[in-house]
């Protein structure tokens, strides 16, 4: 009896109805998502700086609700060149300009019409973000059990896999051992670091919601569940404890060294007792190249004896010059400021980083997280701990000032193609044979410095034509004290 | 005699290699230091860690309520009535001659061109290379070419909307040489 009741009802739904409503919004819903996250793109790129969602005035007004007090299309007159319509007398244009501390706001001629309507619509439909709720403790960071490490581990180096898919393991990315060249990627040290850190990533939130477009390209075919990310937090917490594997060289010269001093004793044993290879000279020749060998060795270990040429340590931000003073082309003294009046060249404070990183919110290769750790150092007023590169033995006075000001080395002379290292390498060797050499050839600017007038001798010399120029060694530039006090 | 010369040849060829050979340490390796006795400072250094202090760093800010000597406080602030304040009340305290003109030049080079642009039209190329979001603003419009030196010393020293203060960054007299080189170079030759 009840099944004739329901089945009825069945036959009369409009089965052919719902399917073909079922395939429009299947076909629409993708569509309106990807204009809403168009909208979103442009205006994150365009407008976030001065208007900030629910976050009440910025430099420019809460545009929540904008819709409602005021007309699309003068919104889209007044996006694309506000002043022309100040100037052109519009009263709303010129209520609002003056309500704003006569600020004016960018024209935005770039913008097509569809393209602000995008952003409208992306305000419009915009809501505050629901609080995201996680089945797992989100601030848990320590106290995992052995077997969430274990399997945590396992996942990240890609053998158990995912449920939802994603077949590159996670380390092929997030290195578990230091790299020679720069990966922009963090290292699993920087995820464990970043994830212990109390006002650090919400790893969960992360994972579930990409923050950069990089990281949305590089995690498009992960999508791990709540579980998955547990393991892998559980997995991080343990290698912060650990911390990145030490890095090996493959030790060429040390095998070498030890290959010839094996060989020059066969050849010593068979020259004086054994005598089974009867050619003296391939003993000889032996004996010979392995000396040599073993000079070589031993003369070039001792001359890098407190010498760190070729340095290059990893820095805990991953700062690239070769990003900002090559490819952004900012000069080194706008952020050294103080090179040309200090002894020292000047290590970047947070301030000055954020001179353009109030603005600059994502890099291009590293998204947000390496910029993040500025936010996070600016907030907490921990300064950033950057390693130092050229160091000079304390024995040595060296100032910038003198270099840089009076003698207009150029950065890169002692420096190096900074411009073009991501990673800052040590450049000369800053050996007492370097500084001599470079005061040996260097011409001062002996004229043209008023200085210089009380050099009697030279002046003569320079007079009469016996020298066309002078050294910095002979204006004292080679005496030990001019270094050494 | 042959084989003395192949002999000869591979001893320079072992030699030739071991030059190019590098030292087997890895790039975060510093190496073996010989009797460095003198080679670290006992005081601190400007920039090295320090334990005495909770935020461990040896560069203190001056104690509070005081100032450093020579240091004049700057008393107009980031505000658009700040701004208006100061151009009325701050006097350039430099002469207009070439060389402060050409300091000038040199210091907007380091500071200012990479935004503002070398023909100060705003087009930098940060921002012209899409890095930067925000097109910065022109010096050469109506409202900046009647600012008096001060409006642009004030802007450099505070900052104005998203520009942040360089104040911290350059020293005041080359903020005045800046704007010495704007009012008299930039804005001179705007078709440059």
């Amino acid at each position: 009896m009840s099944q004739r009741l329901i089945n009825p009802v069945y036959k009369q739904f409009p089965v052919r109805q719902i399917w073909l409503f079922c395939t429009i919004l299947m076909l629409l819903a993708p569509e309106h998502a990807r204009a809403q996250s168009e909208g979103k793109k442009l205006f994150e790129k365009n407008c976030s700086v001065c208007h900030k969602l629910g976050g009440g005035k910025l430099v420019g007004p809460e545009l929540v609700g904008i819709t409602q007090i005021r007309d699309r299309e003068w919104l889209v007159k007044f996006i694309h060149d506000s002043k022309a319509l100040i100037e052109s007398g519009d009263p709303l244009a010129v209520q609002v300009f003056e309500e704003n501390n006569k600020i004016p706001m960018q024209a935005f001629p770039n913008l097509s019409d569809s393209e602000v309507n995008a952003i409208i619509d992306y305000i419009d439909a915009w809501e505050p973000e629901a609080e995201k709720t996680f089945t797992v403790d989100v601030n848990q960071k320590t106290g995992f059990t052995h077997t969430e490490i274990l399997r945590g581990e396992r996942m990240f180096y890609g053998l158990i896999p995912f449920e939802n898919g994603g077949k590159t393991a996670c380390n092929s990315c997030h290195n578990t051992v230091i790299s020679d060249t720069l990966n922009w990627s963090p290292s699993a040290a920087d995820l464990a670091q970043s994830f212990m850190d109390p006002n650090g990533m919400n790893i969960y939130a992360s994972m579930a919601e990409p923050g950069s477009e990089v990281m949305t390209k590089a995690h498009a075919e992960y999508k791990l569940t709540e579980q998955e990310v547990y393991n892998i937090a559980a997995y991080l917490s343990e290698f912060g404890h650990k911390g990145m594997e030490k890095q090996r060289s493959f030790p060429e010269r040390r095998i070498l060294f030890i290959v010839f001093a094996v060989l020059m004793t066969l050849a010593l044993i068979d020259l004086i007792f054994t005598r089974i290879v009867k050619y003296r000279f391939i003993h000889t020749g032996i004996l010979l190249i392995g000396i040599a060998v073993h000079l070589n060795i031993a003369v070039v270990e001792a001359q890098n004896l407190s010498r760190t040429k070729d340095y290059a340590p990893d820095q805990p931000i991953k700062f690239s010059h070769k990003i900002h003073a090559g490819d952004n082309q900012t000069d080194c003294r706008y952020c050294h400021s103080i090179a040309d009046y200090s002894k020292s060249a000047g290590i970047p404070s947070n301030d000055v980083c954020m001179k353009c990183h109030n603005v600059v919110l994502s890099g291009r290769n590293s998204g947000k997280f390496e910029i993040n750790k500025i936010y996070r150092a600016d907030k907490s007023g921990k300064p950033v701990e950057w390693i130092r590169v050229y160091t000079l033995p304390d024995h040595a006075f060296f100032s910038h000032s003198q270099h840089v000001n009076a003698g207009q080395i150029e950065c890169e002379t002692c420096h190096g193609p900074v411009a073009e290292m991501d990673i800052l390498k040590q450049y000369t060797d800053l050996s007492m044979g370097w500084c001599v050499n470079c005061h040996r050839d260097t011409k001062v600017n002996f004229q043209g410095n008023h200085f210089y007038k009380s050099y009697k001798e030279l002046n003569d010399m320079l007079q009469s034509g016996r020298i066309d120029s002078v050294t910095v060694e002979q204006v004292g530039g080679i005496d030990c004290s001019k270094c050494h006090y | 005699m042959k084989s003395i010369r192949i002999l000869f040849n591979l001893l320079i060829a072992c030699v030739f290699a071991l030059v190019i050979v590098s030292c087997d340490r890895t790039r975060n390796d510093k190496g073996y230091e010989y009797f460095p006795d003198m080679a670290h400072s006992l005081a601190f250094e400007t920039y090295s860690p320090n334990a005495v202090f909770a935020d461990s760093s040896t560069m203190r800010l001056p104690a509070s309520n005081t100032i450093p000597r020579e240091m004049i406080p700057y008393a107009f602030e980031n505000t658009p009535e700040g701004r208006a304040k100061a151009a009325v009340s701050l006097v350039n305290p430099l002469e207009v001659n070439d060389e402060n003109i050409n300091q000038g030049k040199a210091m907007y080079d380091i500071f200012c061109s990479q935004c503002h642009g070398t023909a100060g039209d705003g087009n930098g190329y940060l921002f012209t290379s899409g890095r930067y979001a925000i097109k910065p603003a022109s010096l050469l419009t109506e409202k900046m070419l009647a600012a008096p030196d001060a409006d642009i010393f004030h802007v450099i020293t505070a900052g104005y909307q998203v520009m942040a203060p360089h104040g911290d960054l350059i020293r005041p007299d080359d903020r005045w040489k800046i704007a010495l080189f704007v009012k008299h170079e930039l804005q001179n030759n705007p078709a440059k």
